[in-house]
């Protein structure tokens, strides 16, 4: 019978660390602010390691009409971006696609903490207008407290003409060497 | 292993199947005791008349505040989200092999992450799977030696103009963490010691990764994402989810077992939940609108209304007017309210903080920490009353009161006063032959004059005004 003992042992020593292990409170419900514009940096087809980098640049709209825009490409001081800076009135949900070429202008930083990396830097202003009128819908957004905080943030957001950046970061390290 | 039958002839004679029975038993009964010591999960409505009469000397014994405390920061980026190719023999073969290796990390909503908080902070390039099975991401974690590293981390230095929005609200999470007045509050918790990470979604914003690393504490370790406050104005928002994180990190308490937040696990701040539950968020909730002048003057209003979940995802709101008192006291962002009203009271907040001090144990109750405030400072006793029962709207009888702040003269007075104040009105009603108000109904879509008063001007609802009888 000694099995027996051993397995009721260990089950009821399982149950009790999984017991003694905290509970984590719930996630509080909160409404987001919905995301503007979505964008990706990625190797285009012809790259061939860190020799010859061109990136593929891909920004869109994800609500209404995203104003004012610039979009920046930077980096680690030991690659050089072109091009550095564009510009647009507007962006669409049609996808921008830009070829953004990087050379090597010095020796890469050392430690996974320092790698290179290559940015795009959107600043724009997200369409207010069309924020809004999703948010308000209830059928989307049934909660009415949660509603209307997100219509005051946006609200406020909006009167300031307050403009927003979003960036991603792509490292070349991640695909030149296994990870 | 052959199992014995447990009736019928057998091996064993009848003396040996009692010895087998009771060290069987005994086995059990050691077990069992051990994990309801291991969880504390005492239950805190059945007090023992020894308890009871211990609590003059608990009033006592209060764990001293600790002499230091600090926040270890850890920065962790998502470089790739790879998606995760299913049905195929070679997934099958690289799902065996990251079970193999041991090496496996655990997104934020991963029940597994409880248990394994060493995994959240190993440094270096590693893979991270999702609760969303056709996902994982490649993040680089380190840890944060200063605010300079954690700029160069978001590739901002020298230059923070160059933050996300996203960034910029971690920047301002991690800043809040060095402000004295936090780190003197979270002396007064449970831990001397909390680690944070600091998730940089980087441009990754789909629901699957919003859903992975949402805000949480698990005690020792939070963690917040920049995906939940990339907008203009998400630093304040940043700044007071890491407060309401902090809050649950002093905290030794223990939400109940089963569906402590209702059938879907998740919560609004004007929702009725268990009540241990309710006390610990309502104590985050309360910290947040300590900080924040204007989280203070929205969520009463929100509160005005009192969300029931009946079934999984499925709410009905009603007027807190209309409902029991007992149900309003599992409402957090009453609780909230309560405490801050409290802490207004001539050296509340330090007040407040060595009650929590005092009370700091797994099963806590509202009603072990407002007893404990009410026993210790006997001259505020009528204030912290009449604040609760404000904030129950009078809804609560005269024994539910005393279940929550004690059977103190304060508390007796102010019920008799009650009673009598109630009893006036009521002959004053008869006199003038005015009609009774229309008693609102559960669920009748919270549409109350008291909701509009709230509304219009902002103030209040719970103190001041008449208090239903």
């Amino acid at each position: 019978m000694k099995p027996l003992y051993k397995f009721v042992a260990c089950s009821l020593v399982a149950i009790g660390a999984l017991g003694a292990a905290k509970l984590l409170p719930a996630s509080e419900f909160r409404y987001l602010v919905p995301g503007n514009i979505v964008m990706t940096l990625e190797p285009s087809p012809d790259a061939i390691g860190l020799e010859s980098l061109p990136l593929t640049a891909t920004v869109r709209a994800k609500v209404g009409t995203p104003k004012n825009i610039d979009v920046f490409f930077e980096s680690t001081p030991d690659l050089k971006v072109y091009p550095e800076k564009m510009s647009l009135s507007a962006l669409a949900t049609e996808p921008l696609k830009t070829r953004v070429t990087i050379t090597k202008t010095g020796t890469p930083p050392k430690g996974v903490e320092n790698e290179s990396w290559i940015r795009m830097r959107v600043v724009y202003e997200p369409d207010y207008e069309s924020l809004l009128q999703m948010v308000e819908n209830p059928s989307r957004y049934p909660d009415p407290n949660e509603r209307q905080r997100l219509v005051d943030r946006i609200m406020k957001n909006s009167e300031k003409r307050a403009r927003q950046t979003d960036a991603v970061r792509y490292f070349p390290a991640l695909h030149t060497r296994e990870n | 292993m052959i199992m014995e039958p447990r009736t019928g002839s057998s091996a064993f004679s009848g003396e040996e199947r009692m010895k087998h029975s009771i060290r069987i038993g005994s086995l059990l009964l050691a077990a069992v005791l051990s994990a309801t010591l291991a969880c504390g999960q005492t239950a805190g409505t059945s007090r023992t008349p020894a308890a009871a009469q211990s609590r003059s000397e608990s009033l006592s014994r209060v764990e001293s505040s600790r002499e230091s405390f600090e926040f270890v920061f850890y920065y962790q980026r998502i470089d790739e989200v790879i998606p995760v190719q299913q049905g195929t023999p070679g997934a099958a073969v690289a799902a065996v092999r990251e079970h193999a290796s041991n090496v496996r990390r655990v997104p934020a909503a991963d029940w597994r992450k409880r248990l394994l908080k060493a995994d959240l902070t190993r440094e270096g390039r590693q893979d991270v799977t999702s609760n969303d099975e056709r996902f994982r991401y490649r993040v680089f974690v380190t840890k944060v030696r200063d605010e300079a590293h954690l700029l160069q981390l978001m590739g901002a230095d020298p230059d923070p103009s160059v933050l996300s929005d996203g960034q910029r609200a971690l920047l301002a999470a991690y800043r809040h963490a060095k402000e004295q007045a936090l780190i003197e509050r979270m002396k007064q918790g449970a831990r001397s010691r909390v680690e944070v990470v600091l998730t940089d979604v980087n441009g990754h914003n789909d629901s699957h990764v919003l859903r992975d690393f949402w805000p949480y504490s698990n005690g020792d370790l939070l963690q917040l994402s920049s995906l939940k406050f990339n907008a203009p104005d998400g630093e304040d928002e940043a700044r007071s989810t890491f407060v309401h994180e902090c809050a649950h990190s002093m905290d030794r308490a223990q939400a109940e077992r089963d569906a402590p937040y209702g059938p879907d696990g998740t919560h609004y701040i004007n929702e009725a939940i268990k009540p241990r539950a309710a006390f610990m968020e309502g104590w985050a909730v309360f910290l947040q609108m300590h900080d924040s002048p204007e989280r203070a003057s929205w969520w009463p209003v929100v509160c005005e209304d009192v969300k029931i979940e009946r079934s999984k995802g499925v709410y009905e709101t009603a007027s807190a007017t209309a409902l029991d008192g007992m149900t309003l006291t599992r409402v957090e962002g009453i609780i909230g309210l309560a405490l801050l009203n409290i802490s207004k009271l001539p050296g509340g907040m330090d007040k407040l903080l060595l009650s929590f001090r005092a009370t700091n144990k797994t099963d806590r109750t509202l009603g072990d920490f407002l007893k404990d405030y009410v026993a210790r400072n006997p001259d505020q006793a009528p204030d912290v009353v009449r604040i609760f029962d404000d904030c129950t709207r009078g809804k609560l009888s005269d024994d539910e009161m005393k279940r929550f702040l004690g059977s103190g003269d304060a508390v007796k007075a102010f019920l008799q006063a009650r009673q009598a104040a109630a009893e006036a009105r009521a002959a004053g009603s008869s006199a003038t032959a005015v009609p009774p108000a229309e008693t609102a109904q559960p669920d009748d879509g919270a549409t109350g004059e008291d909701v509009s008063v709230g509304s219009k001007n902002q103030r209040s609802p719970f103190l001041g005004g008449t208090i239903e009888p």
